[in-house]
């Protein structure tokens, strides 16, 4: 059953506007950087809270086309991992020598997604999405 | 490394009254007359601590002068390894100063080291050296008008100073200082990213390992493209925007040897490259102040050996992987108990910015 509103993302962002525009004001020293630290916390969370499902089930299907097989496990996460372990073990192993640009293309737009949740102005993410 | 946490972390040891006093007794042992003034910490973190102080001698002459030490008398060294809390093969405070005194015989850019105490002692590993004054802070070497000449400069002169250095005689150094050439260097940074992979997913409640697709490729791409027979010497380790010292007229001193070990010069060049120096400059790949070409000429007119850029290529794919494991890292540091850190845990999310960089890179080669 859903929760009531507020959703969780209109939470946290209730909580980060209150410590940008009345906490941060009022502190002086090292707290200063640290509350700014905080509230990009909470925004990375909305982020991920609102784009986290979309990029693990796209990042799933790029893994599966990849390597041909489903993956194991009963939900996206445990496949992610049974499917990134193997592309990992496959890449140090030198299995994936010859498909290196396809797992490149995988591996950035995999990237992509994470950035978009983690840090979407950083600038080697906007370069390489052309900007 | 960079400690830009702003942390105030408590530490157990020594509260700041004490280390001001014993620091006094001891300036006072070591020079013939006079007595310390000024007594101020600079800067205090988990890792490091700096204080300034000014000797009054005789003739009202006055030198000033900086305590670099251990806070909580740690007692760090390179046997620690990773799981102990250390990013990196870093070196004591003793050897640092034993380094940094070599350096300065040398002619090297680097402050004079008086006087160092051991491990062992109540203050910690310590040592003294000169106060050379200087902006540190690399957003206002990169920004403020002040330092336009400066920065026009740098990057030649980074070239000219890893010359020198790197021409160190290595009968000289410190018989401890760790040898570092490529390979193992690339085996430390794989025991890490597995250590830490390992250590998630038997040792917290998610239980999962973490992958990085990008440093395997990256990891990949260093083996087939390892520079062969690179000849060895010393390597400061942290060449870099932050560890200079900077006047209107350019560097003033280097800082911080604490990474200092022996290995491919090359390491230096690539390093002062990689992207997280460039705070935004992106236009000028050398620090975010400079382009590689002045830094080659810089270093090959100072009597460097050839630059191949190519090899500075492959020391910037390394130098970006090894600062995307240590963003994992910091994360690790708080997760695994070992501090407590929020703002360290969140840096675990800035690997991904390091490995989007990566692939750029080991694509443009």
């Amino acid at each position: 059953m859903p929760q009531d509103r507020a959703s969780a993302e209109e939470l946290l962002g209730g909580v980060e506007a209150f410590l940008r525009k009345d906490v941060l004001p009022q502190l002086s020293g090292a707290s200063i950087y640290k509350c700014r630290v905080a509230a990009n916390i909470l925004s990375i969370v909305q982020r991920e809270l609102a784009l986290g499902e979309g990029a693990d089930s796209t990042e799933l299907q790029g893994l599966q086309q990849l390597l041909g097989r489903e993956g194991e496990g009963f939900d996206t996460s445990s496949r992610l991992d049974d499917l990134n372990g193997e592309l990992c073990t496959d890449i140090r192993s030198g299995k994936l020598d010859e498909q290196r640009d396809a797992v490149i293309s995988h591996v950035r737009s995999t990237l992509q997604d994470k950035l978009a949740i983690a840090n979407p102005k950083y600038a080697g993410y906007r370069e390489s999405l052309g900007e | 490394m960079t400690n830009n946490d702003g942390s105030e972390g408590t530490t157990p040891g020594l509260n700041d009254s004490e280390v001001a006093g014993l620091l006094a007794q001891e300036a006072a042992a070591y020079f013939p007359v006079g007595k310390a003034e000024n007594i101020e910490k600079m800067s205090g973190g988990a890792s490091r601590e700096t204080w300034s102080f000014d000797w009054q001698g005789a003739d009202d002459s006055s030198t000033g002068l900086i305590l670099r030490r251990d806070p909580g008398n740690t007692g760090s060294t390179g046997e620690e390894g990773w799981r102990g809390g250390k990013t990196t093969y870093s070196l004591d405070r003793t050897t640092e100063a034993e380094l940094q005194r070599t350096v300065y015989e040398a002619g090297g850019l680097v402050a004079k080291v008086h006087f160092a105490l051991p491990e062992d002692h109540t203050l910690g590993g310590c040592y003294v050296m000169d106060r050379i004054e200087g902006e540190v802070l690399a957003p206002r070497i990169l920004r403020d008008e002040a330092y336009a000449g400066a920065r026009k400069t740098m990057a030649r002169q980074c070239g000219e100073i890893l010359a020198g250095l790197h021409a160190v005689d290595p009968a000289t150094l410190p018989k401890n200082l760790v040898q570092m050439p490529v390979q193992p260097l690339v085996a430390y940074y794989r025991e890490l990213l597995d250590g830490i992979s390992e250590f998630y997913r038997d040792n917290t409640k998610v239980g999962r390992p973490e992958y990085h697709p990008a440093f395997e490729l990256t990891f990949r791409w260093l083996e087939q493209n390892m520079p062969k027979d690179a000849p060895l010497g010393l390597v400061h380790g942290d060449f870099r925007n932050g560890n200079f010292v900077v006047g209107p007229e350019g560097i003033r001193a280097v800082l911080d040897w604490e990474l200092g070990h022996v290995g491919d010069g090359m390491e230096d060049l690539g390093w002062l490259c990689v992207r997280a120096w460039r705070f935004g400059q992106h236009d000028k790949p050398v620090g975010g102040f400079g382009q590689r070409e002045d830094l080659f000429a810089g270093y090959e007119d100072a009597g460097g050996r050839k630059v191949d850029p190519k090899v500075v290529h492959f020391w910037e794919v390394l130098g970006t992987l090894k600062w995307g494991i240590i963003c994992m890292f910091q994360a690790y540091k708080h997760l695994s108990g070992l501090i407590d850190s929020f703002e360290h845990m969140a840096i675990g999310r800035r690997a991904c910015e390091n490995e989007i960089d990566l692939l750029k890179l080991i694509e443009e080669a």
